[in-house]
């Protein structure tokens, strides 16, 4: 196919599950006691500058920026800090410091820092509102947003891309954000289109959201800027969200291996960002809760706004208990997410889902060579070879496959016959690799 | 952190993805079996019941051979059904009447020595059923040299000696035509799931319809041969592809996943290569059939195809056209600039 059309990628159709698709947003009840970590980012861990014993409002930053490539974290409750722990990250699994807030439940605010005049703003004060409000990118990465708007200068972004692919199976909290939040959304996006220069974007959505392309359409139409934001309906193709095959699949250009899109004048940004920089902007609120879909072994499933640092167990409550047998929690979608250790796990800024499911893994057989992983992978790669080579610890030739182009989406794991878990065998090659390099 | 929330229930944590695929290596296999009883009809209805008997002392002795491999390398056991498809190709590329006792042998050959000894599925390098067939021809000349004619009626046990299309004696009576619908229906002599290209047919668009195979391996060896013999003179490339092995070799046989390049193009040039080798065995080499050494052979290139054709990856590009990569960065930004300057004075024109 690829000689016909520069624009295709391979990838995998797992059925849908959208089931809360039709589902409004909730608010789900203010969390009794929030625990915070401070490496909710990709980048240096933020610095508490709150201690034991000192009262919080709601909004109050409470550590800062660690680093140029970080994002202050704020409370999120109105309460106490009862201590600092420490504890095991959801999403990396390393050990980092948490903040834990005793709510008071009066949910009071501090005041916010809402600037008066929009149109006035320099670059400048915009991209310090974003960083003050700890901004990260909300599509499960959680890259700080204000280092994304500021490309280096030899870096010219000349095109946007909104990601409203959603492609993961289950999650529909971007979905429902565009059919409730769209007018936010479109707003943020002229924030950024500012902020960079840029006078082009797109927005990308997958085909199976039909409700959420027409309500985008209709919305960038009325705006002035409908020249030059386009709404593009993309087929339903996982990993259709993922950075590299999104850019790919609208503009036909790829990504150097090993660069990243700004290397091709882009930059990709997830709806739930830009809502958060127009609360941000337009509100002078700061990033403190998000939509999360809860969804799968779950009595009632539903997309519910929920603080973070709130405890999985409450939101699951909140939506009827979870299923007796289930004994799987993911934070994230079922491709990518990343199984929890217990209910008690506090959300962060990336948990864009809680899916409960029985667990379902079946034992790994032989390699069959039958190739689905290699016609599956997005990248091009031969997954096959890793598994190989990492079984007999030849990791250097582990490169030779570039093994660090992996984006680890999985459809190379979702479609093996042999049930082989080949990302397993990916990030166990990365790693090592990555000890080697820094030895 | 927990100890104010007692949480008693212990939840699985295992890598992602936690989704998967419904298809397995068994379903695989058991489609491969479903899609083979065309073939097996075949050879009934042209060979008798006698077929059903090599059939199943094959599958059986495939079986019973597997678990004694595995006992023997201390490995557990497993029905993944793969056995059972070596088990009925190799009795289908037998001749129908050959003794049972070379069956057995020959099925014992295929799983203990090409498949477990080199470390079970997956690891094999030949087709176990062909490199099994390659070994009776070898060690039993004769009996893979008796060919008999169609049998007129299903119980019969007759056994008339008869030519293959291929072989050196075979001429046909009637008129061309008749005789491509007599091969396409499988109504010649030959081995006993090999002669009906129609029911192959059948068994593999089920295999491609169910995802189970690509279409490549089949149709470019398949149009290889007739390609090749359509321009060497003096050839019929119609009874080239139909007459002999090449339809089963060509769905069931070079389509073996752990056997056949992994990659697109390592598969067209397999193809190919193999498509090539049965037109120079048939025509110029010393053997009547060539399917059966076509594939083994590329079977052998398969390492080194599948270790220098990679598929190449997502944003890979090669050193002298980083060139040209930028140059098309360029053009693109200038489209984009000539956009922006129309899109200016609309918004500016909106605005007023
Ligand atoms: S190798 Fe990596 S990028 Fe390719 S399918 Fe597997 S996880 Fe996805
Ligand atoms: S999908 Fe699984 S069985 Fe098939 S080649 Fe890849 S790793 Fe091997």
């Amino acid at each position: 196919m690829s000689l016909f059309n520069n624009k295709q990628s391979h990838g995998v159709h797992p059925p849908g599950n959208k089931i809360t698709a039709n589902k409004k947003i909730e608010r789900a009840p203010l969390p009794k006691k929030v625990i915070l970590p401070l490496s909710q980012h990709i980048g240096a861990p933020s610095k508490a500058i709150v201690k034991k014993g000192d009262e919080v409002k709601v909004g109050q930053k409470i550590a800062e920026a660690g680093g140029f490539v970080s994002a202050p974290i704020h409370s999120t409750v109105s309460g106490k800090v009862s201590k600092i722990i420490e504890m095991i990250s959801s999403v990396t699994s390393n050990v980092g410091n948490a903040i834990v807030i005793d709510a008071d439940g009066k949910d009071d605010w501090v005041k916010l820092n809402k600037p008066s005049k929009i149109d006035k703003l320099s670059k400048k004060e915009i991209l310090d509102q974003i960083k003050d409000a700890g901004i990260v990118g909300l599509g499960g990465a959680t890259f700080p947003t204000h280092v994304k708007l500021q490309p280096p200068p030899d870096k010219k972004i000349d095109t946007i891309i909104i990601n409203g692919c959603e492609c993961e199976p289950y999650i529909t909290s971007d979905h429902r954000l565009m059919l409730e939040y769209g007018e936010g959304i479109l707003k943020g996006l002229e924030i950024m289109m500012n902020v960079l220069s840029c006078n082009k974007a797109y927005i990308g959505i997958e085909s199976n959201k039909p409700d959420a392309i027409e309500n985008m359409k209709k919305i960038v139409s009325e705006s002035n800027n409908s020249n030059e934001i386009i709404v593009e309906s993309l087929p339903a193709q996982y990993p259709m969200g993922a950075e590299k095959t999104l850019l790919k699949k609208i503009l036909g250009l790829e990504v150097p291996i090993g660069g990243l899109p700004m290397d091709v004048g882009v930059v990709v940004q997830n709806v739930g960002t830009l809502k958060a920089i127009y609360d941000a902007i337009y509100e002078g609120i700061p990033l403190i809760e998000r939509v999360v879909t809860v969804s799968g072994a779950v009595k009632e499933p539903k997309n519910v706004i929920s603080r973070f640092g709130t405890p999985a167990s409450e939101i699951i409550d909140y939506c009827g208990g979870s299923a007796s047998n289930a004994d799987v929690m993911i934070f994230g979608g079922p491709m990518m997410g990343i199984a929890q250790t217990s209910f008690e796990t506090p959300t962060t800024k990336g948990t864009n889902s809680i899916l409960i499911k029985k667990n379902t893994k079946e034992i790994e057989n032989n390699c069959i060579r039958c190739g689905t992983c290699v016609e599956n992978c997005p990248m091009n790669l031969m997954p096959l070879m890793y598994v190989a080579y990492v079984k007999k610890s030849m990791y250097d030739d582990l490169k030779d496959y570039w093994i660090d182009n992996c984006v680890e989406c999985g459809s190379c794991a979702y479609g093996c016959p042999a049930n082989i878990p080949l990302v397993q065998y990916i990030k166990v090659g990365k790693a090592e690799l990555k000890k080697r390099g820094d030895n | 952190m927990a100890e104010e929330t007692v949480d008693q229930k212990r939840l699985v944590v295992s890598t992602s993805p936690h989704m998967h695929d419904k298809k397995n290596t068994e379903k695989i296999m058991y489609i491969v079996c479903l899609a083979l009883l065309l073939p097996i009809i075949g050879g009934v209805y042209f060979f008798g019941i006698y077929t059903i008997l090599v059939v199943l002392v094959s599958v059986i002795t495939a079986i019973i051979t597997e678990f004694l491999a595995k006992r023997l390398r201390k490995r557990e056991f497993m029905m993944d059904g793969s056995t059972i498809v070596t088990g009925i190709l190799f009795a289908l590329v037998l001749p129908p009447r050959i003794p049972l006792w070379a069956v057995i042998i020959g099925a014992a050959f295929c799983i203990a020595i090409v498949k477990e000894a080199f470390g079970g599925l997956g690891y094999n390098i030949f087709n176990p059923a062909l490199a099994g067939r390659a070994f009776i021809t070898v060690s039993f000349a004769s009996l893979m040299t008796s060919w008999i004619a169609p049998v007129t009626s299903i119980m019969s046990l007759d056994s008339i000696t008869s030519a293959t299309p291929l072989g050196e004696g075979f001429s046909y009576a009637g008129s061309t035509s008749d005789m491509y619908i007599e091969l396409l229906f499988g109504n010649v002599g030959g081995c006993i799931g090999e002669t009906s290209a129609l029911l192959i047919l059948l068994g593999g668009l089920l295999l491609i319809g169910t995802g189970v195979i690509k279409w490549r391996i089949p149709t470019i060896y398949i149009g290889t041969v007739f390609l090749l013999t359509w321009i060497i003179p003096g050839q019929d490339p119609v009874f080239h592809i139909l007459a002999g092995g090449l339809f089963l070799g060509a769905f069931f046989m070079a389509t073996d996943y752990v056997t056949c390049p992994m990659t697109a193009k390592g598969q067209y040039i397999f193809a190919f290569g193999a498509g090539l080798l049965v037109v120079l065995i048939r025509i110029y080499g010393s053997m009547p059939e060539g399917v059966a050494f076509s594939i083994l052979l590329m079977n052998a290139f398969t390492p080194l195809i599948d270790r220098h054709i990679k598929p190449k990856p997502y944003g890979f590009i090669p050193p002298e056209k980083k060139s040209k990569f930028l140059l098309k960065k360029i053009t693109k930004t200038a489209d984009v600039t000539d956009n922006s300057d129309q899109s200016d004075t609309n918004k500016k024109e909106g605005k007023k």
